[in-house]
């Protein structure tokens, strides 16, 4: 008895165990310029932010 | 990027001779496995000339700044019927200092955007942007393009473009193989 409750306490144990992970937070996804003129070159700034726990790679921006 | 970290990803718009509204979108891939896609969006309504159904008007709808003249003005009139309230959003930058009223703009009236480039001046031009909102009569937006004239912004000269040849290799003939 004692045995099987050590086996059940240890999957669960190892089931509650979290890997480490990276997570992407893009707080902002779009941006209106609204009206602009025409032969300008607008940019405009995207923050990334890494809230998981492992190192975020950003492997490439594809335009489109 | 290290947990907790940040970065910037910036997404470049030419608004060339289009006279219409435009988007364009960038997605971003990652390593995150529940989320290996991110799309950003940029959008803008080009206009060739100024938008007669506004309720206001902007002068100039460009601005540059020189190390001769490090100041500039914009002109916002209210030709609308209601109040109009001004807003800037999005970046900003460290060097460019703006100042206007926070008061509404009343129905006829006008007010002015003034700007001081305090940044430094680097070698190629620097060219960024403005936005506000506009409120009262609806919402609606505008961009301002601003230059900061480069020291030297003559862009270097482009290195001539080498003609590939297509190589094909030398046969030998079986004679010469054998006499090597």
């Amino acid at each position: 008895m004692k045995n099987w409750i050590l086996t059940v306490a240890l999957i669960l144990g190892i089931n509650g165990i979290s890997y480490a992970a990276p997570k992407i937070l893009v707080p902002e996804t779009a941006w209106d310029f609204g009206h602009v003129p025409q032969n300008s070159n607008l940019r405009h700034d995207y923050w990334i932010k890494n809230i998981g726990t492992d190192t975020l790679k950003i492997i490439k921006v594809k335009p489109g | 990027m290290a947990p907790g970290d940040s970065t910037v990803v910036e997404l470049t718009f030419k608004t060339r001779t289009y006279k219409t509204k435009l988007s364009k979108s960038a997605t971003i891939h990652s390593n995150d496995l529940t989320q290996s896609q991110v799309r950003i969006r940029v959008s803008a309504q080009v206009d060739a000339a100024p938008d007669t159904t506004l309720p206001y008007t902007h002068t100039p709808d460009k601005l540059e700044f020189t190390q001769d003249d490090k100041k500039s003005e914009l002109v916002f009139a209210n030709t609308g019927d209601q109040k109009l309230y001004l807003t800037q959003v999005g970046d900003t930058y460290d060097g460019l200092s703006m100042k206007f009223s926070d008061k509404p703009i009343k129905p006829g009236k006008e007010t002015k955007i003034k700007f001081n480039w305090k940044g430094e001046f680097e070698k190629e031009n620097f060219e960024r942007s403005v936005t506000f909102v506009v409120t009262g009569s609806g919402s609606t937006r505008f961009t301002v393009p601003f230059v900061v004239e480069g020291t030297d912004p003559t862009p270097p000269p482009k290195k001539p473009v080498r003609k590939k040849i297509d190589r094909k290799p030398v046969e030998t003939t079986t004679e010469e193989k054998q006499s090597k």
